[in-house]
């Protein structure tokens, strides 16, 4: 039989407290430029979080949500560069867009079928794209934005020194979790799971596959969403790059890699992924090509993903599959 | 303001040919091996950029036309052969995840060989000048691409429904294990047909190199209109994606009098209109 979802695998949950406690007690000690890769393992591991529930819970395979990403970057850097200086008013009016516009996209996207599903967010997403490009006036086309600088939080906790900047996406980092972890133990996640199981047996049941596979896709949106909002504040800037579809293959990327059976997968997968990408950005000029290729080299042979890996090894030889 | 209509109409034909290559290759591919293959766009760039060599070669554009599809639709056969096949048997995401990752991987393959940059359009010897239209000239080459796009329909018919290959095509597409029984050799004919898919595809490529800006990033732009002419025609049908190759290439060429920058914009709207009204595409599937 297939490997059940296992809610209460303690390793799992273990896993992802270690991390977060790592990321907690580097963020004493790392200098300037480890806590902007440790940010940015954030920003990736809250992005591949909120897609694996659209992704490992609904087998829904979006190419597009690169777009939600930038659109809420953008929408947070426009916020504070011309109507108010607030990174607190910034994060409801990103989040608020990226709902609208993953909710548009979500609805259209899925009435068909998965693999017009695919086709369609990518089709949707780089529209996105063009947009962004295109509309110089508001979004400086080819140059972006720039100069989006972080502020304070309630007048008081400044956010712009990347230290202080660190705990505060840890902090977004953390609740991400524990909101992952709700959603995917509720009852959702459990019709989501049983979607991906078997959709003709839950729409039997009485559950309309389309509607939960929606709410999945917008939530999965939001994340990216909160993932495009810290990162428009670590960078300073924002770029149409962000919206193109290359960038949707990071979270796709991210769950693989850490195992799209598993909870701690995502968050796992990110942090690896982003060493991978400095360590390859570092050793090469071509580095997307070998990233496109270890890419390839992950889809056709670790299947379980790292986190998948590892447990088989500890289970024993003895295991299921 | 007639001869206006009918000159944006031949520049919209001549423009829903390129998609047609790139859509028939994307439907071959789908209908036969049941992969939606994200690779589609990469193998119309990589048309593009080996035409460009073989002429840098040659110094011979038709040459470079005979020889770039081939080398590609080879290119493409060994990439099935060795990288796709062991993922048959996987999931259906895996396998779209994959030709994702093929993409992915020949776009920076391409900004590796031939730079980031825009290639020269090449000169169309005997095709470079005009044919008068309503005392207007209309470029030779746009004529040339549109009897080229009803050529390959013709050749592309004929294999199908009059040839021995053609017809096991069709046979393997309806019944696939039928086929395999009657002694087809399944897992050659998929390579064949990612081939060919391939070959139909760089076509389109090294043809656009006159008359359009080439770039690493060509492959994008053209696989997200044909994946825009698939929703519109409906996947697995030929017929469909022939038809609504046309119809993008027409909105697209007409877009840009009435809407003009946002010519991409007038093709979603269509597409959303299709979606909402019409969810199963101009031509529900059937090979």
């Amino acid at each position: 039989m297939k490997a059940v979802f296992d809610p209460f695998e303690s390793f799992e949950k273990f896993l992802v407290i270690v991390i977060i406690l790592g990321y907690f007690v580097a963020g004493f000690f790392a200098h300037k430029f480890l806590s902007f890769i440790l940010i940015k393992a954030m920003v990736l591991s809250i992005f591949a979080m909120g897609y694996s529930i659209l992704f490992a819970r609904t087998g829904y395979l979006s190419f597009g949500h690169a777009a939600f990403f930038a659109v809420s970057a953008y929408s947070a850097g426009l916020f504070v560069l011309h109507i108010k200086n607030s990174m607190l008013l910034a994060l409801v009016v990103a989040l608020l867009f990226t709902l609208v516009v993953s909710a548009i996209i979500g609805f259209l996207s899925l009435l068909r079928s998965k693999i017009y599903f695919a086709m369609l967010t990518l089709a949707f997403g780089m529209g996105i794209y063009t947009i962004i490009w295109e509309w110089e006036s508001l979004t400086g086309g080819d140059d972006g934005l720039i100069g989006i600088n972080r502020s304070s939080l309630f007048g008081s906790i400044s956010l712009v020194p990347i230290s202080h900047y660190y705990f505060f996406a840890l902090v977004l980092l953390i609740l991400t979790a524990i909101s992952i972890y709700f959603i995917v133990y509720s009852p959702l996640g459990l019709i989501l799971n049983g979607i991906k199981e078997n959709e003709t047996r839950m729409r039997y049941a009485g559950f309309s596959p389309k509607i939960y596979s929606f709410l999945a896709f917008v939530i999965s949106g939001l994340f990216a969403g909160v993932a495009g909002y810290i990162d428009v504040f670590l960078e300073n800037s924002a770029s149409p790059v962000m919206a193109h579809w290359s960038e949707s293959a990071l979270p796709i990327f991210a769950v693989l890699l850490g195992g799209i059976e598993s909870f701690s997968g995502p968050m796992v997968g990110a942090l690896l992924l982003t060493l991978l990408i400095t360590f390859l950005q570092t050793v090469s000029s071509e580095w997307k090509l070998w990233y496109g290729l270890i890419f390839i080299v992950v889809i056709l042979g670790l299947r379980g993903g790292i986190v998948g890996f590892v447990k088989s090894k500890l289970k024993g030889r003895g295991g299921e599959q | 303001m007639i001869e206006t209509l009918i000159f944006q109409g031949l520049t919209g034909l001549s423009q829903g040919m390129f998609l047609w290559l790139i859509s028939s290759g994307l439907t071959l591919v789908f209908g036969i091996l049941g992969v939606l293959n994200f690779a589609q766009g990469s193998f119309y760039m990589l048309g593009a950029f080996v035409g460009y060599s073989v002429l840098k070669f040659t110094g011979n554009f038709w040459l470079a036309t005979l020889f770039a599809p081939v080398i590609v639709g080879i290119f493409a056969f060994f990439l099935e052969r060795f990288l796709l096949k062991p993922a048959y048997k996987l999931d259906e995401s895996y396998q779209l995840l994959l030709t994702f990752g093929f993409a992915l991987v020949l776009e920076n393959l391409a900004k590796l060989i031939w730079g980031s940059g825009y290639i020269a359009s090449p000169r169309v010897p005997g095709l470079n000048g005009f044919v008068m239209l309503f005392n207007r000239p209309f470029p030779t080459y746009y004529i040339f691409i549109i009897a080229m796009g009803f050529l390959t329909v013709a050749v592309l018919w004929y294999f199908l429904k009059f040839t021995w290959p053609g017809r096991i095509l069709r046979a393997a597409s309806t019944n696939q294990e039928m086929a395999a029984a009657l002694g087809v050799n399944v897992s050659m004919l998929y390579s064949l047909v990612f081939g060919l898919g391939a070959i139909l595809s760089a076509l389109g490529g090294v043809l656009a190199t006159p008359i359009t800006v080439t770039s690493s990033g060509v492959g994008d732009t053209i696989i997200i209109k044909a994946f825009l002419v698939i929703v519109i025609g409906g996947l697995g049908s030929l017929k469909g994606a022939f038809v609504a190759s046309l119809i993008v290439g027409l909105i697209e060429s007409y877009g840009v009098i009435f809407m003009p920058s946002f010519e991409m914009a007038m093709i979603y709207i269509i597409v959303i209109f299709i979606l909402l009204f019409k969810p199963s595409g101009l031509f529900p599937e059937n090979v």
